[in-house]
């Protein structure tokens, strides 16, 4: 489970107060796969952020009781002095994984071969995202939080990221933030909006989808 | 539907804890000195360089006249700055804590204070180590070996604990202002110095200089090391309670401090 409880998030800059996320409440169970939409702006890295961990809210609070992904399409997630090999066993050690299992792992499901014993920094971008999403994978974590850059890499890869999320939706919560309707209709089951700081859950997709558009 | 586990045992997640800390520790080792050129020597060799500069300079400078208590002038100097090096590397540090491990924090098991664990442990037993080659050294050298190891030992856990909480203040006070902390920081472990007991030893000075000096808690930590250093001969002043409370409360301050400026800490 992963809840947010009147979750409220400012920031100050030059004097300046701005308030991103005013009083948001949500709950994410495994096997929930929820998007939430939001335009440019509305705060949506700011409440991933949050979910993950990396950011404090400034009021209300967060319960993790599940193990929670670090969010993808940052590249933030490993080291880019690092090689892959390091930057494996890294988080193999931190989430009690086997590493010679997930070394094997990850480079396989990434396909980057002998790179694996390169620095991250030397990476593409394509083999950089194809890299951070195995390590996700190997990782099996209860909740994924996924920007839409994942449906952006090539498209032979990015099907298999959407099938490899599919497989894994009957265990995992997945939490997709975008401001594309087509990226959420593809994965999620529910839908949410952000917007003026606040979230408003749509069982229905049309629905979510149709008071998204008249934002 | 699955149901996640609501509660964990105690036990579970301090083991929890210790592996992230060690995962940590493993992963600073490697970006903060790599595998090129020297490597993980560096880690000693940083302090062990720092330390000798200092006793030979002191050695120099100092002549042919004899330390009081007929101490050894090398070794006095060489462990009680390495010592010294400890709280001013962890201390001097602490305020890039966040930034600089930012990547870190996205992943939701990393918290700051582990990451501030994995740094003081990791410093600590470099010093420890370096500290051990040292006293090795001399006894082979000088012929004088530590009266009590263990004693010295302890004298770095403590030095570790005082700096971790030390440190955990300046990471907090960034929230007001990262380059404020960043300038006043270096001022302050150099101000210290003279609090250290780095260059001397409490019996040496006059009464009032004492008392007030005792009113700190670095020159705890070095009077009691030295007694495992150099053993019974000379007086030595230190009071462990009072020197525990000092770290107890730094701590605790430090903690407190950290929790109210989690929100407002830049990443």
């Amino acid at each position: 489970m992963l809840q947010l409880e009147g979750v409220h998030k400012s920031f100050t800059k030059n004097g300046l107060t701005r308030e991103v996320l005013s009083g948001v409440d949500a709950t994410f169970l495994p096997g929930d796969a929820v998007g939430i939409l939001g335009r440019n702006g509305a705060g949506k890295s700011t409440l991933m952020r949050i979910m993950a961990g990396v950011e404090h809210p400034t009021k209300g609070r967060v319960r993790r009781r599940m193990s929670i992904s670090w969010p993808m399409g940052y590249d933030a997630a490993v080291h880019g002095n690092l090689t892959g090999a390091d930057n494996t066993r890294f988080i193999a050690r931190l989430y009690d994984r086997p590493v010679s299992w997930m070394e094997g792992f990850v480079q396989d499901f990434s396909e980057i071969g002998d790179e694996f014993r390169e620095p991250v920094k030397n990476y593409s971008a394509g083999m950089k995202a194809r890299f951070i999403f195995a390590l996700s994978m190997a990782v099996e974590f209860d909740c994924y939080l996924i920007d839409e850059v994942i449906a952006a890499g090539d498209a032979r890869f990015a099907e298999r990221c959407r099938q490899a999320l599919l497989a894994r939706r009957s265990k995992s919560a997945l939490i997709l933030v975008s401001h594309q309707i087509h990226t959420v209709r593809t994965l999620c089951t529910h839908a949410a909006i952000l917007d003026e700081g606040r979230l408003t859950f749509h069982e229905d997709l049309d629905q979510a989808f149709a008071e998204y558009g008249e934002l | 539907m699955y149901v996640a586990p609501e509660e964990i045992s105690f036990f579970t997640a301090v083991r929890a804890r210790c592996r992230v800390v060690g995962a940590l520790m493993m992963r600073e080792l490697h970006t903060r000195f790599g595998r090129e050129n020297l490597g993980y020597v560096w880690l000693f060799l940083e302090p062990a360089m720092l330390g000798v500069g200092v006793a030979l300079w002191q050695y120099a400078v100092g002549g042919d006249a004899s330390m009081p208590g007929g101490l050894n002038k090398f070794s006095f100097f060489l462990i009680g700055y390495i010592l010294f090096y400890l709280f001013r590397t962890l201390v001097s540090r602490s305020p890039h804590g966040v930034a600089a491990n930012f990547q870190l924090l996205y992943h939701s098991r990393v918290t700051i204070e582990a990451v501030m664990w994995a740094r003081s442990l990791l410093d600590s037993a470099a010093v420890a180590i370096c500290i051990a080659i040292f006293l090795f050294l001399i006894g082979v050298i000088y012929g004088e070996w530590p009266d009590d190891p263990l004693q010295m030992a302890v004298g770095v856990i403590f030095m570790m604990f005082l700096a971790h909480g030390t440190g955990l203040i300046f990471l907090s006070a960034t929230a007001f202002g990262p380059q404020l902390v960043d300038r006043l920081v270096h001022p302050f472990t150099y101000l210290c110095i003279p609090f250290s007991g780095m260059f001397f030893m409490i019996w040496w000075l006059p009464g009032p200089f004492q008392e007030v000096l005792l009113w700190t808690p670095l020159i705890h930590i070095m009077e009691f090391t030295r007694e495992g250093q150099f053993g019974p001969g000379v007086p030595y002043s230190y009071d462990l309670p009072f020197l525990i409370q000092w770290i107890v409360v730094l701590n605790f301050i430090g903690l407190c401090a950290l929790k109210a400026a989690k929100p407002h800490l830049e990443t």
